[in-house]
């Protein structure tokens, strides 16, 4: 016979410790002369606990991967979520606090000390991001215009869509929440539904309000905001390089060089929201494809 | 509001339009900008038979919008001119190189004459809408599944009104063979069973309006759409929000990469936004340039320059 009968063997193993008994029962329970017997006892051998063979459920435990120490929980990405609840919450008590100052405000009473509180909640200042946004410029450049040329709109858009918005900034021109419609500011995270900005406080936190005097409680705050990309279409601009050769257009900037500081170019993209709700990592190897166009607008 | 359907008076590549046809064109242009019109695409209708110059790009779309924006928008600065493909589909094997062409026009749309090129059109193609002559009646019966199959997928069905208002007044342009009476029963029975397939959605009204008398001002195409059975937010729709839609979806395939970025980010009309840069030898470097703007124009660019003065 061929059979090896290893599970058999394997079983009786535990019960039995020699050889030649577990081979001598495996033999009378399938040979003709023997007692084929339907049945195998299992013997309980009291001290097999303790003689070092190792159960048959048992099963390996390694004491590292069963408990992760608090220190290796933290990830950059549970940080950084953790950094951003907390600067929402903050930005939240602030904005109560000066809606309280301003409830009780008389016309001789000290202004609310806003830089100092900015300090003490820890609220992210838009200047503190606008070298990450000379980053993203720079980076843009080289990924559009690796040459020095300016491509085709059919070689850029595939880019652009496949690029990272960390550092962008941008401008909301059209929303379902009309409130958003104006926000700006950079890209501090781009997650899968929303892109977290960093904006800037009074007078440039939208562009219509250059002039205005009095401003709301969020807008003195600044900090982040969270645009959802739903319904939502974000405006940008890349600055055309220097060195960039436009044929065509070299008597024109001549002219232009005479009006001010050299003035400089940019190419101004729209990107629809709705059409962008994937994780920028999941984003650079994807292939879009066009829908109906009726959830846009 | 839109009207997405002035006809081109040419219907081939040979011909060029005379200066009257013209003259006639940007009347009817001007007329319905005065009716309250400012995004007009003008049709350029052809058979599927009719060759297609795709070897050269330049040649493909014969409407000279050029001249016309340069003769009309100076005076008219709220008009919005786009052109538009309608392609007469009979045997849908023969249609072909639809990639080539799109880039040319803004919206494509297509007149399927038999039920099997109308079930190809909203299965495979990649158009925005599909137009029926309702003139005559139609051959086939529209069925519920095949056009509203069709609008789940953003395709949009029009309606053009010039064929029930140009009759025995005097400014008819059909051949006196087939009776005015006719056309506007069909016109109505063709409507009806439209509004019927589609379930009221997805409808667009659009002129096809050859000479300035033809055209109406929408209180009396929603008072049209009001006897036809819709009500007056879907009526209201067939003017405004679907015919936007259409033409959104028509843009972005041009200027976009898989609706995700688009070129141009003016804050009014991001989508739909058009620029023309006058015909340089390089042709393929000017499609991007069109979008090029100084830095101080834009208002994220004035936040940037704003810091680096710091």
């Amino acid at each position: 016979m061929d059979r090896k009968n290893i599970l058999e063997k394997h079983l009786l193993s535990r019960c039995y410790d020699s050889e030649g008994i577990i081979s001598e029962l495996l033999e009378t329970r399938y040979s003709h002369g023997g007692d084929q017997k339907p049945i195998l006892i299992f013997r309980s051998r009291g001290s097999s606990e303790n003689d070092g063979k190792k159960s048959l459920l048992h099963r390996e435990t390694t004491t590292k991967s069963q408990s992760v120490s608090v220190e290796r929980r933290k990830t950059a990405r549970v940080e950084l979520r953790n950094y951003i609840k907390q600067t929402t919450t903050n930005q939240k008590k602030l904005v109560k606090k000066v809606q309280a100052y301003n409830r009780t405000k008389t016309s001789h009473s000290k202004p609310f000390p806003i830089d100092s509180m900015l300090i003490h909640y820890k609220i992210p200042r838009y200047e503190d991001f606008s070298n990450l946004g000379g980053l993203w410029q720079k980076y843009m450049q080289d990924l559009l215009f690796p040459n020095g040329v300016v491509p085709t709109l059919g070689t850029i858009l595939p880019k652009l869509s496949s690029a990272d918005y960390t550092g962008c900034l941008l401008t909301v021109i059209q929303s379902k929440n009309t409130n958003l419609i104006g926000v700006r500011g950079f890209v501090v995270c781009d997650a899968q539904f929303s892109f977290i900005l960093c904006v800037p406080r009074n007078e440039d936190s939208k562009e219509w309000n250059e002039s205005k005097t009095n401003f709301s409680p969020s807008e003195m705050i600044g900090g982040f905001r969270m645009v959802s990309k739903k319904g939502t279409l974000f405006a940008f601009d890349v600055i055309l390089p220097k060195n960039v050769e436009n044929e065509g257009n070299t008597e024109k900037n001549e002219n232009e060089e005479d009006d001010d500081e050299e003035e400089e170019e940019c190419i101004g993209f729209t990107l629809i929201g709705s059409r962008f709700e994937f994780r920028s990592v999941d984003r650079s190897g994807k292939k879009f494809k066009g829908h109906t166009a009726d959830d846009i607008i | 509001m839109f009207d997405l359907n002035v006809p081109w008076p040419i219907n081939n590549y040979t011909t060029k339009p005379t200066e009257s046809q013209l003259v006639g064109l940007k009347n009817t242009i001007v007329t319905l900008y005065a009716l309250g019109y400012t995004h007009i695409a003008i049709n350029f209708t052809i058979n599927e038979a009719i060759r297609i110059p795709v070897g050269s790009p330049e040649q493909i779309n014969p409407i000279n919008i050029e001249y016309l924006t340069s003769e009309l928008v100076p005076k008219f600065p709220k008009l919005k001119l786009f052109t538009r493909l309608t392609l007469i589909v009979s045997d849908p094997a023969k249609l072909q190189g639809l990639a080539k062409i799109q880039s040319q026009f803004d919206i494509l749309a297509v007149q399927p004459v038999n039920e099997k090129a109308l079930q190809l059109c909203t299965t495979n193609l990649d158009i925005d809408l599909i137009s029926f002559n309702f003139a005559t009646k139609l051959p086939f019966f529209l069925k519920h599944k095949t056009i509203g199959s069709a609008v789940e997928k953003g395709i949009k069905f029009e309606i053009c009104y010039s064929t029930v208002v140009s009759g025995s007044i005097g400014y008819a342009v059909t051949d006196n063979s087939i009776n005015v009476q006719l056309i506007k029963k069909n016109f109505f029975n063709n409507v009806l069973q439209l509004i019927r397939s589609s379930r009221s959605k997805g409808i667009v009204i659009s002129s096809g309006a050859s000479q300035p008398l033809q055209t109406r001002n929408g209180e009396d195409i929603l008072t049209l759409l009001k006897t036809l059975g819709l009500d007056q937010s879907r009526a209201k729709a067939c003017i405004t929000l679907n015919a936007e839609r259409v033409l959104v979806s028509g843009r972005l395939r041009v200027k976009s990469y898989k609706q995700t970025i688009s070129a141009g980010n003016e804050p009014e009309e991001a989508l739909i936004e058009k620029r023309e840069v006058k015909k340089e030898p390089d042709q393929k470097k000017a499609n991007t340039l069109a979008y090029k703007k100084r830095l101080g124009d834009s208002s994220s660019g004035r936040l940037l320059k704003k810091q680096r003065r710091k």
